[in-house]
Formats: structure tokens, sequence, C-alpha cells
């Protein structure tokens, strides 16, 4: 929660000296956030890899488990078609690339500046925002009505860190594993999901 | 796109490989809050800069919070699924 209110503060600060010197501005943004965007994706990879506990909770995966992330995937796959047929101001790819950051909105929204431009990583930023601190407001509502899979499927890519507490507190400490396991697979998969699911559709 | 996705399959190999060094999943995990940062410091500045987007932030953010809703809602519906036919005959 501390690292996200910092890593906001750089948003709006970049924001605010954006509108100030909107006139001054005349260098390519794009072309520093591209090499931003390697050093992130390699630092991401080797703080995952790193982690003392990443081969153990690859090892002690079975496949029952597969099935949460697995139906993660794919109920946020039919919120997106059902969002979609209701609104659908944007590309339906558009939308599920918003929707397979996975809460993951620092990567999500800017693989999405650099695929698609500012609108979308824009949308993505707050989409995944609202994912997380929808989760960690309600996942005891949501363990209570759809059972003790709803807080980690809810929480995406983050139950394996920020949401992590909140679920246990919901589901339980058994769940622990389940909740770190669906974290890391999610998170693995949000950069190519993401750029799937804008490229494809 | 396939430059990215090699850049994070690379480190995670090299994270892996020098998991032994004890100061690395620390640093990593700092220097990743760190480009973090930037790159969401020049989004802003993108955002800040670019007319079109900062005059529609508030149908920007509806949007993204329409469909977080949605997601988060299929998510617990499908969990919902997976809890009962793989999970709740187990819990006692």
């Amino acid at each position: 929660m501390k690292d996200s209110l910092f890593i906001i503060s750089f948003f709006v600060g970049g924001l605010f000296l954006g509108i100030v010197f909107r006139d001054a501005i005349d260098f390519d943004i794009s072309r520093i956030t591209d090499y931003a965007l390697y050093a992130l994706l390699l630092f991401v990879g080797i703080n995952l890899g790193s982690d003392p506990k990443f081969l153990s909770i690859i090892k002690s995966i079975r496949p029952r488990i597969f099935f949460i992330p697995l139906s993660t995937i794919i109920g946020t796959l039919l919120g997106v078609v059902v969002y979609h047929l209701i609104f659908g101001k944007l590309q339906f790819g558009e939308s599920l690339a918003v929707g397979f950051g996975f809460g993951y909105y620092s990567l999500s929204s800017i693989i999405l500046t650099k695929l698609s431009g500012e609108s979308l990583g824009v949308i993505a930023l707050l989409a995944n925002i609202s994912r997380e601190v929808i989760t960690l407001l309600l996942a005891p509502f949501f363990a209570k009505i759809a059972g003790k899979l709803a807080p980690i499927s809810a929480g995406g890519a983050t139950s394996m860190d920020t949401t992590l507490p909140i679920i246990i507190k919901s589901s339980g400490k058994e769940y622990l594993i389940h909740s770190m396991v669906h974290g890391v697979i999610l998170t693995i998969l949000v950069p190519f999901l993401v750029s799937l699911a804008i490229q494809l559709f | 796109m396939l430059i990215l996705i090699s850049v994070f399959l690379i480190g995670i190999l090299l994270g892996w490989l020098f998991r032994k060094k004890e100061k690395l999943e620390f640093v990593s995990g700092k220097l990743t809050l760190v480009s973090i940062a930037a790159l969401l410091f020049l989004l802003g500045l993108g955002v800040g800069i670019n007319d079109e987007v900062r005059n529609h932030l508030d149908t920007l953010g509806l949007t993204g919070l329409l469909i977080a809703l949605f997601s988060v809602a299929g998510s617990i519906f499908t969990a919902w699924i997976t809890w009962n036919i793989f999970y709740k005959k187990n819990e006692r």
C-alpha cells in the first residue's frame, strides 16, 4: 500500500509537470519509455527468479491448483465480454487487454501505453488499481458469497503480495500456497496475455 | 513485443541462476520500484502534454472502473464454479 502511494505520486507528479510544461516538452517520451520498460521487465524477472520461494512454489504446484488461475482468466474474459456487450466503447481487444492486467497496474498500463497509446495506458492504470482496491475492501464478502477461492481470483496477480494478507484473513491460512501460486502464474502471464489480447482482437 | 518477453524471461533465468547472491532479490526489488516510478512519471508526463487524453480523464477513469468491476465479477463467478467442483468437498 505504501509502495502503491509512492508509485501513484510519480504518476501525479508527471501529470502535473506535463500540464505545466506542455509547450516546452518537445522530445519523444516514448523513446525513453521503451528503455525504461526493458529495464523494468528485466528487474521484475530477476526479482521473481531470485525469490527463495520461487522454486518451492513452482515445485509445490499440483495439477488441480492450475484451475484457480485458469478460472480467473476465463472469469475475467467473461466479465470483459459482458462489459463489451453492454458498453462496448473500446475495441474488444483493448478492453480485454485492460482486464488481462489482473491488477498488475504498473506493468499493464506501461505495456499498453507502448502498444496502443496514452488513453489505453490510463484506462489500464485506473482499472487495475481499482481491481486491487476492490479486492482489499471486499475480499471477506467475496469469500462469504462465492467460496474461499473468490478472494484469490478477485485479487488476480496481486494475490501473491498486496492482497495476500486480506485473502488469508478471508479464506484461511490453508489457502496461502494457492494464493501465491495463483499470483505468480498470473504475474508471469500478464505481459503475454496483455500483448496477445491487443494484437489478436 | 518479442523483445519485451525475451527480456522478461532472461530476467527470470538470471535471477534463478544468481539466486544465491543474498542481496539480489532486495536490490532487484528496489530497482523494480525505481523503474516503475520512472515509467509512471513518464506516463503522467505523456498524459499531461496530450490535450486529447487530458481532457477525457474522467471518461477514461470511468471506463477503467467499469472494466475492473466486470472483470472481478466474472472472476468471482468462475472461482465459485471451481470451488464447488474441485475444492468444496475436501474442506471438512
